[in-house]
């Protein structure tokens, strides 16, 4: 059950590569993050659940939404390329790591950070990057995942854009 | 547990302070003062001989690391200018970071002071917002993971993005680096040989005056990377002399005005060339590497005199009589950045027996 709630969340993670508008990538991260929640829940960590559920499926993709629409989006790479590209990531997590969810989920929305020009894309590549740490946070004990589920980088970067626009 | 929390909470109180509304002067006079106080409190860290609370640690490395944050944070109150709470955040942030004990405390307090540094800049340059927050991504995942090797490589690769992207948190990085140099030894040899040689490269074929001395002082701290992942009681030693002699180097480039005596003399320092500055810590760095690797040798001397060529377009004469009039000026009046350069001198050359002893026991937590 946890190695198909992991596969969900990775699968989540290849299809943000896909999508152009920034409304079908931020209901992605969404999706992603009720993933992670779910797997939580799996774990019988409801706090952690409830946390990843409010911020990552709610509060940060409505902030983002908020986000007027800036020039059209041009990435670097086309959509089959960065699918390719994401694919040798996720190989490449695995090698690094036996369990190499987590880290090819980070991994994944660092690509998405690094190719996109649109801010509120790249704000997703950093939810999902999120999402990969708080899926890494779940197997720890103690305060450590309860930290690790506030989306502090990704509030940082938006709060950026609010700054920089003000 | 009282003596760091005050070292820690006073910038804090003071941003909050400077944040009400009051005249500029009396802001710059409170950033002056408690920075002073900082780095009074910070120097009697080492004396200090209280039991680990498992919240703050008084163990060399991390009150190293807080007496460089508090010099640097003196250093750079004495310069003038327009001092913001934002400065005294950013300050707090970074003691905070320097001095926790458990680790996502400090990478949630690196964030604050990146967050700081950033909104001081007015976040006015996204590609900087974005590496810093690759970099704080990585980290985090790579302090949640750390006893593995994926994890150790984020941990490091993510303090190299904030370096790369957030200068004024080198010092903390360098530091948080060598704590794990055990695990990361040779990831740590292969990006600080990096940063060493893509500083030197970028500076030689494309000079930009702008980000000359930025550029540098990123390369030195390569080359403390280097000494760090090399792991040898010698190397670790010249790594911690070496950042020493750095954040003053820094400290005194910051202090320096352009084209003034004292600047050429920190831009020299911070190069390399002697007597000021750097020279020490890398003869000494150059001294363990041949003990211990001497294949690197090669690529790091290249890397280092490719630096230290690259700033000579810096340590030039002014060119118009009025900037050469300046100059000579500013020979005759004492400039606050001979302060620093007197220090590295005095720490490089002539360093007491105490002194020598406390460095080494530095050295020897990152075992």
């Amino acid at each position: 059950m946890i190695a198909a709630d992991g596969g969900l969340v990775l699968a989540l993670g290849l299809g943000l590569l896909w999508p152009r508008q920034i409304g079908i990538a931020l209901g992605l991260v969404a999706a992603q993050s009720g993933a992670v929640a779910l797997s939580a829940v799996i774990r019988g960590q409801w706090v952690a659940a409830g946390l990843v559920l409010v911020f990552g499926a709610a509060v940060m993709p409505w902030l983002t939404r908020l986000l007027p629409p800036r020039a059209p989006e041009r990435p670097a790479f086309g959509r089959w390329p960065l699918l390719l590209l994401g694919s040798v990531m996720v190989l490449l997590a695995f090698a690094a790591e036996p369990d190499g969810v987590p880290l090819a989920v980070l991994l994944l929305g660092l690509l998405l950070v690094a190719v996109h020009q649109s801010r509120p894309l790249q704000i997703a590549g950093f939810m999902a990057m999120q999402n990969g740490i708080a899926l890494a946070g779940l197997d720890q004990s103690g305060l450590l995942p309860i930290a690790c589920l506030l989306p502090v980088v990704p509030g940082l970067v938006l709060a950026a854009v609010w700054v920089r626009r003000s | 547990m009282i003596l760091p929390a005050l070292l820690i909470g006073l910038p804090f109180i003071a941003a909050a302070a400077m944040a009400l509304p009051q005249p500029a002067v009396a802001r710059r006079w409170v950033h002056r003062l408690v920075n002073l106080a900082a780095l009074a409190l910070a120097l009697w860290l080492p004396w200090q001989a209280d039991a680990p609370d498992g919240l703050f640690s008084t163990a060399p490395l991390p009150v190293l690391a807080a007496i460089l944050v508090a010099g640097a944070g003196c250093m750079a109150g004495a310069r003038g200018g327009d001092a913001r709470p934002h400065d005294q955040a950013r300050q707090g942030a970074l003691l905070l970071a320097a001095l926790a004990e458990p680790r996502l405390l400090a990478v949630m307090a690196l964030a604050l002071a990146v967050a700081a540094a950033l909104a001081r800049a007015g976040a006015g340059r996204w590609d900087r917002v974005r590496l810093a927050g690759v970099g704080l991504s990585l980290l985090l995942y790579g302090t949640v993971t750390l006893p593995s090797p994926a994890g150790a490589g984020c941990v490091l690769l993510g303090l190299a993005a904030l370096a790369y992207a957030v200068p004024e948190t080198l010092l903390v990085v360098l530091v948080s680096a060598g704590g794990l140099s055990a695990q990361t030894g040779p990831m740590l040899i292969v990006i600080g040989l990096g940063a060493v040689l893509i500083c030197a490269a970028t500076l030689l074929i494309h000079p930009r005056p702008g980000a000359r001395m930025r550029l540098v002082a990123l390369g030195q701290g390569g080359a403390v990377a280097v000494a760090l992942g090399l792991h040898t009681p010698h190397a670790l030693f010249a790594g911690v002399v070496l950042l020493v002699l750095l954040a003053l180097s820094q400290a005194a480039c910051r202090l320096a005005k352009p084209r003034s005596a004292a600047a050429l003399a920190a831009a020299a320092g911070l190069a390399g060339i002697p007597p000021f500055g750097v020279f020490p810590g890398l003869v000494l760095l150059l001294v363990a590497v041949a003990e211990s690797a001497p294949w690197l040798l090669l690529p790091l001397s290249v890397g280092l005199g490719g630096l230290g060529w690259a700033s000579v377009p810096r340590l030039a004469p002014p060119r118009s009589s009025r900037s050469a009039a300046v100059a000579g000026s500013d020979l005759r009046r004492l400039s606050p950045a001979w302060l620093p350069l007197l220090v590295a001198f005095l720490a490089g050359f002539c360093l007491p027996e105490p002194a020598v002893v406390w460095l080494h026991a530095a050295a020897e937590c990152m075992r």
